[in-house]
């Protein structure tokens, strides 16, 4: 008998032995990998790796392992890339979504892939066309089945089509070939079978029918009419040619995979079920007619069956190799050496391999947090407890990495009906777990994947069933643990129960945490007047019951006076599921009774935060809530943690974005931190002090932090003291300006890196060295043109260094040539010999340089000083040159002199390189934007060539 | 989609202008002063939160009235305002002088009960967003903040009293007014 050995290459990554608590800035942040996809022929794989300003795409080589870049986005959060399929061997379907004002949309582009000397590289092109990609039909190039959308205003809104790349990017379907004679328009298409077996399921008011063809030379089928009641029922994919397996649970208790008659429409034999567990999905094989596999949860963790005894056996050798872990293929290419294997549990966040299935091999090719590499994570423990006679519910217990602080968090999940709770990593578990708290979650009666009857038995039970088998299973757990406090704890419907668990046993629980919750559940049937004719009222009976006068009972609000337990309230303000009424009710209530309660409503939050500085916020602020509450001990806090709170809850509250802005709150926490040595609460402190913003104005204390925080290598509080120094703000000292502004340079400031370079050419706090200042102003020419430095506004800032430059120092004629060398490699300069006509001067309507309707606001010199006031000279310039042509770009140095620089040179003054064209139209304005600028007097407007030459002046008196 | 009970209008009517003519403009209580009420008279609260200004909003019942615009800024505020007590429907939304929405239905019905302050929900209106374009809203504890802050004496003699779709009974929570 052969031996079959698996050699598995870095599968099992070195935990660390010690467990700490894990900082809510690393837990709770977006994966770093995903969509990791086999190419048709599996000799690339591609990959979504989120990095710190951007997504990128790589492609690598299952030969050869090299990964190489083939597109990036950068991170906005607008525009989010969402995910990527394989077209065909050499192109990619990428997804992104943008957002815009009150909504997102997606959109699609196709990536081509050019492979050169075995690099690979792609070109983008947006796609047009409106609808979705049915089948990629993977093994044909340049060719999808898709669902053009031809009718949005009806439910049937599809058309199925087969297109190429250049009509999906045109969106012209003039060409594209119809599928098949008499395809029906359908609300949706399903491909099976690569795109031979198609399904297309039309909607006829409450019924569905399926419609189905296979193979291009067959007619379409249909069945009959399908009702679409309470039973489930999804289409998995043809068995043969009379048969489809579906998941259903018609005349069963958990969803099973059984046949479904396409000639009389009736459901058949059971192809695959689980006593206990709904089966979740599936696949079948129409080629051999079978069942390739099938899926479930048991005890929260999801189990795969093969029926292919090849499967079976790659599956044992893999569950071998990962104890533990549970996985998924997530790349099932038929006959392809390669697959793309994911693997994941409660303790591990995912990781993918490339699994090799003819030398038996897998090797890590990505980690879904590689940031956590090191942490030491707490797995869970699944328990089944009965809860009623012949009722077990299963729950799952998550202990403390660390020493346990005494506490058990009873979590319940959201729903309440059709959602559950599954084994796999969870940043909040985590998070409290690997601070001492126990977290118990129980997948009550109501939750998915128990079959009907026990989904059923959640219905209207809320306030009842569902928190008795809660707490039960804590009674259980009390049978073999001892805790100190219990505290409860969720979101959604786990708020309700949470503090509903607190009012029905106010001797078991300390505390309660209650996010994005409802807790007035008559409110659920009057919140909104149009709920009836919206069908929201029929939804809400189905999960809570009719409305009836019990539900004032039920209800959290209007029990809060049997409530002992402190409470955490936790909303936002554009909950458009669990409305902020709730949360405004409970908190009105509470504070009325005179309870122990504090409250966060965040302004920028739905149901759940939109960002993941929501989630760190919300995660610091409960866990030092339950801190406070219980009085916990806090000396196991590292630097690192008392810092990251401390700057997590001061920036909650600074400006406004999150939760209402409380400087004082803020400034209190921020000088925590700052006094812990952290350089950027140091820098905010120091620039609150500045602002006297709930402060002293001192600044010399704020000079003092920035100082600190500059020493601690914070290269923004270094530039600021350059400022400082640099005679803006009274201290007047340029050798210490130069020191910082250098010192800011060396710690990565590119803007330091022109002011060093400016001081240098003008001697100001540094000896003159002009060779020094113009290499340093080339080199940040250079890393900007080579895009490693493309900070908005960075060439506008360059140019507005050699503009100082050109006006203020002493240069040679050497020297300025060199200057406009270097200026030469920034802006491309045809001519600086340059004259001049004034068109008109006076107050403009906008200040857009080359627009003009020939209407001057006021034709004058002498105006009125007002907020708004954009005033200023139109040219026409020319160049001197005599082969000048209109499309030469003329440069030339302008400024603006505000009123009180008598010398003509420090802070009152404005520099800037001016470009026009030959007989081109230019103005040069200037705009009162804001009061600092209230200032009357003379305005001067400067230009000379950049060599020197005066050109023009023109002072313009605000009164 | 809207909802059968909302429908747009576009054009100025005469129908439209005609029955502006016969609205009486309300006039909205801004000051925590005295206003007293007559016999069957009570208070009715609004709430508005608006994404746009509003040129008018009408009501039809025991009397014909009219918000007007200066009182239906953009942003979200409230409007508290004297009626003769009876039965009234918001009628109609008018966004500027040429578009509006008619409201259909017993969905926008609000009573005004003699000697209490009424509270008929938040009219939300939002023309382009992705939910209806205009609906009433139960906020009832944002009402009741408002008067505490805005008109604490008005609301030390006259009842709070949920006024608009379904029963709820928060205000009555709040009084210590219900059954143990």
């Amino acid at each position: 008998m052969n031996i079959i050995k698996i050699v598995i290459l870095l599968l099992i990554t070195v935990e660390s032995s010690y467990g700490e608590a894990i900082p809510a800035s690393k837990l709770f942040q977006a994966e770093k990998t995903e969509d990791v996809k086999l190419s048709p022929d599996a000799k690339y794989f591609v990959i979504k790796r989120r990095e710190v300003n951007r997504t990128v795409l790589t492609l690598t080589s299952t030969e050869t392992l090299d990964e190489y870049e083939i597109i990036h986005f950068p991170t906005n959060k607008n525009n989010q890339l969402k995910g990527v399929v394989w077209l065909d061997k050499q192109s990619l379907l990428v997804r992104y979504s943008y957002s815009y004002g009150f909504g997102s949309s997606d959109s699609y582009s196709i990536l081509k892939i050019k492979v050169n000397e075995g690099v690979p590289t792609a070109t983008p092109k947006h796609i047009k066309a409106r609808g979705y990609v049915v089948d990629p039909l993977a093994n044909t190039e340049n060719k999808v089945l898709f669902a053009l959308l031809t009718d949005a205003d009806n439910a049937n809104k599809y058309s199925l089509v087969y297109m190429n790349h250049d009509q999906l990017s045109s969106g012209s379907s003039k060409h594209a070939i119809r599928f098949s004679k008499n395809t029906p328009k359908a609300a949706v298409f399903i491909s099976n079978n690569r795109g031979k077996d198609i399904m297309a399921v039309k909607l006829e008011g409450a019924n569905a029918e399926i419609y189905y063809k296979r193979s291009q030379f067959d007619g379409w089928k249909r069945t009959g009419h399908l009702p679409l009641n309470d039973n489930y029922f999804l289409p998995v994919g043809f068995i043969d040619d009379e048969y489809l397996a579906v998941l259903s649970n018609k005349d069963s208790d958990t969803v099973v995979l059984r046949e479904f008659s396409l000639v009389d429409s009736r459901l058949g034999k059971i192809l695959a079920s689980h006593p206990s567990y709904d089966i979740v999905s599936a696949e079948t094989d129409s080629d051999s007619q079978s069942v390739k596999w099938v899926r479930y949860f048991e005890r929260n963790k999801l189990v795969t069956r093969y029926f292919d005894s090849k499967d079976q056996k790659a599956k044992r050798m893999i569950t071998k190799a990962l104890p533990g872990k549970q996985f998924v293929f997530l790349s099932q290419l038929e006959n392809s050496q390669f697959e793309i294997l994911y693997s994941f549990s409660s303790s591990s966040p995912g990781k993918y391999y490339l699994f090799d299935r003819k030398n038996l091999t897998a090797g890590l090719i990505g980690e879904a947090r590689p940031e956590l590499k090191g942490y030491k994570f707490s797995s869970s423990e699944v328990i089944r407890v009965a809860v009623s006679d012949g009722i077990d519910v299963e729950a799952t217990i998550t202990y403390p990495s660390v020493p346990p602080n005494g506490v058990l968090l009873v979590n319940p999940h959201g729903g309440p009906i059709g959602v559950r709770d599954y084994d796999q990593f969870q940043p909040e578990l985590q998070y409290y777990a690997s601070r001492g708290y126990t977290v118990l979650q129980v997948n009550y009666r109501g939750s998915t994947g128990y079959g009907r009857k026990f989904l059923d038995a959640g219905r209207g039970e809320l306030g009842k069933v569902i928190e008795q088998d809660i707490n039960k299973v804590v009674d259980h757990l009390f049978k073999s643990a001892k805790f100190k406090h219990v505290c409860a704890m969720g979101s959604s419907y786990g708020a309700y129960s949470s503090v509903m668990l607190a009012i029905f046993r106010p001797q078991r629980y300390s505390c309660v945490a209650a996010s994005f919750g409802i807790y007035d559940l008559p409110l659920l049937f009057n919140y909104r007047n149009l709920d009836k004719a919206s069908g929201m009222i029929k939804a809400t009976e189905n999960v809570v019951g009719k409305m009836r006068p019990e539900l004032w009972d039920l209800s959290p609000l209007y029990k809060l006076e049997e409530l002992q337990a402190p409470l955490l309230i936790v909303a936002g303000v554009k909950d458009p599921v669990a409305s902020i009424e709730h949360s405004n009710r409970l908190r009105y209530r509470a504070r009325q009774l005179g309870k122990t309660e504090q409250s966060l409503f965040y302004k920028s939050a739905g149901h759940g935060h939109y960002s993941w500085f929501g989630d760190r916020h919300e995660a610091v602020s409960t866990s030092q809530f339950f801190e406070r509450i219980l009085g916990l001990s806090t000396t196991w806090k590292t630097k690192e943690i008392l810092v990251e709170e401390s700057t997590t809850l001061a920036d909650g509250f600074s400006d406004g974005t999150f939760l209402p802005e409380d400087p004082s709150k803020a400034i209190k926490h921020y000088r925590k931190a700052a006094n812990l040595g952290d350089a950027r609460s140091q820098f905010v402190l120091a620039q609150n002090l500045e602002r006297g913003v709930k402060a002293d104005t001192l600044l010399k204390q704020a000079v003092g932090l920035y100082i600190q925080s500059s020493e601690t290598g914070y290269h923004k509080a270094s530039y600021r003291l350059g400022e400082l120094y640099a005679d803006r703000f009274g201290l007047n000292n340029l050798l210490l300006s130069y020191k910082y502004y250098k010192i800011a340079w060396e710690q990565g400031n590119d803007f330091a890196a022109l002011e060093t370079a400016k001081m240098q050419c003008l001697s100001r706090g540094a000896q003159r060295n002009f060779q020094s200042c113009l290499k340093i102003i080339d080199s940040e020419i250079k890393a900007y043109k080579s895009k490693t430095k493309r900070r908005p506004k960075y060439d506008r800032q360059i140019r507005q260094t050699l503009a100082s430059i050109l006006w203020q120092a002493q240069l040679s004629s050497e020297e300025n040539r060199e200057l406009q060398t270097v200026l030469g490699r920034l802006v491309k300069i045809d001519s600086f010999d340059v004259s001049l006509d004034e068109r008109v001067s006076g107050a403009f309507e906008n200040s857009q340089p080359e627009y003009w309707n020939g209407q001057t606001l006021e034709h004058s010199t002498t105006l009125k000083l007002r907020r708004g006031l954009i005033f200023g000279v139109a040219f026409n310039f020319l160049s001197n040159s005599e082969q000048a042509v209109k499309q030469d770009q003329i440069v030339y140095n302008y400024r603006w002199i505000k009123p009180g620089s008598a010398d003509r040179s420090g802070k009152d003054i404005e520099e800037y390189i001016g470009i026009s064209h030959h007989k081109g139209f230019h103005k040069l304005t200037y705009t009162i934007s804001d009061n600092s600028e209230l200032r009357p007097g003379d305005w001067t407007l400067e230009l000379q060539t950049l060599d020197g030459k005066p050109l023009y002046s023109k002072t313009f008196t605000l009164e | 989609m809207k909802p059968h009970s909302i429908r747009s209008f576009f054009l100025l009517t005469l129908l439209g202008l005609l029955l502006s003519a016969c609205a009486t403009k309300i006039n909205t209580i801004k000051s925590n002063t005295s206003h007293r009420l007559n016999d069957s008279e009570g208070y009715l609260l609004l709430g508005l939160d608006a994404n746009e200004s509003l040129q008018s909003l009408a009501l039809t019942g025991k009397k014909h009235v009219m918000f007007t615009s200066e009182d239906l800024k953009y942003g979200s505020n409230y409007l508290l305002a004297k009626l003769p007590a009876g039965d009234y429907r918001i009628e109609r939304v008018r966004i500027n002088k040429y578009s509006g929405f008619k409201l259909l239905g017993d969905v926008w019905d609000i009573e005004v009960v003699e000697g209490n302050i009424s509270y008929g929900g938040n009219v939300r209106v939002n023309p382009n967003g992705p939910r209806y374009p205009i609906e009433l809203i139960n906020h009832s504890s944002g009402a009741l903040e408002y008067i505490e802050q805005y008109h604490p004496g008005i609301l030390t003699s006259h009842k709070l009293r949920y006024s608009g779709q379904g029963e709820d009974k928060f205000f009555k929570l709040v009084r210590g007014e219900l059954n143990k």
